[in-house]
């Protein structure tokens, strides 16, 4: 039975953020298009697990989420790509100050555990509340927040955008027990 | 001066419980410069990505999916279950 169209469109719509999600998981464009690409495919097959009307988006995300996990584990091995992949995706960095600043950020990014990682994207740059992303990781929500909060925490650090007297020795339960953060 | 013994606190009712604890700001090793700052870096990156758009591969795809040219790939959406069972419509 063919889906309904309003069903492909949603899919279609999801795909641009998709993509970044995925970039930021794998940091290699070829194997996040390719992991959408995936996704998709499995979502197309089981669309009468969807629940109409709960977040299209969001479940794709779930989808791509394990798809990442499981061929991560494969693949654990292999040497991360090249840094320069993902930075050639982006053309348009206004100017070179920020430019520094963004590419400093990015390896910083990288240098997140997974877990941390793409807590703070989902919420911090994909949009997700805290019960979404925890629904697409399979965690509990103060799992998602630790986690975010640990990842801002350390790329202060590792961006040293305050310098390190700022912190105590402390921080990181510090950072834990403020919660939401804001 | 000795923060800890500050006889009085002229503040609202943050002000309850401030017998030692940091001023309310502190409360969060991250000032909100900084927040804003790794949320305004992460956007950039992220939102690059999703100005591009919808690249025609995706495209293609869907309206292949569409049209049944596409063999199913099968497999559970979340690598476990088999068979998802629940038929809608």
């Amino acid at each position: 039975m063919p889906p309904n169209p309003s069903v492909s469109d949603a899919m279609l719509r999801a795909v641009p953020s998709l993509r970044a999600f995925a970039i930021s998981l794998c940091g290699n464009v070829d194997r996040a298009d390719d992991l959408v690409q995936e996704t998709l495919l499995r979502a197309w097959a089981n669309l009468n697990s969807f629940e109409p009307g709960t977040n299209m988006s969001a479940w794709l995300f779930t989808i791509l989420r394990n798809l990442f996990r499981s061929e991560y584990r494969k693949r654990r091995r292999e040497v991360p790509d090249s840094e320069g992949t993902y930075a050639e995706t982006l053309k348009t960095q206004p100017e070179q100050a920020s430019r520094v600043e963004f590419e400093e950020f990015r390896v910083a990014l990288g240098k997140l555990p997974s877990d941390q990682r793409e807590a703070l994207v989902l919420v911090g740059a994909s949009g997700f509340s805290y019960e979404e992303a925890a629904g697409i990781c399979g965690c509990a929500v103060g799992t998602i927040k630790s986690r975010v909060n640990r990842a801002r925490t350390r790329l202060a650090e590792l961006m040293s955008i305050e310098s390190v007297d700022d912190f105590g020795p402390d921080r990181e339960l510090k950072a834990v027990l403020s919660g939401g953060g804001s | 001066m000795d923060d800890n013994n500050k006889p009085t606190g002229p503040k609202g009712p943050m002000a309850v419980s401030m017998q030692g604890s940091p001023p309310h700001k502190r409360k969060s090793s991250l000032n909100r410069e900084t927040q804003i700052k790794i949320g305004t870096q992460l956007q950039i990156g992220y939102n690059e990505v999703v100005n591009q758009g919808v690249p025609d591969r995706f495209v293609d795809l869907i309206r292949r999916l569409e049209s049944g040219t596409v063999p199913n790939s099968g497999g559970d959406p979340f690598g476990g279950k088999d068979t998802p069972n629940s038929e809608e419509s």
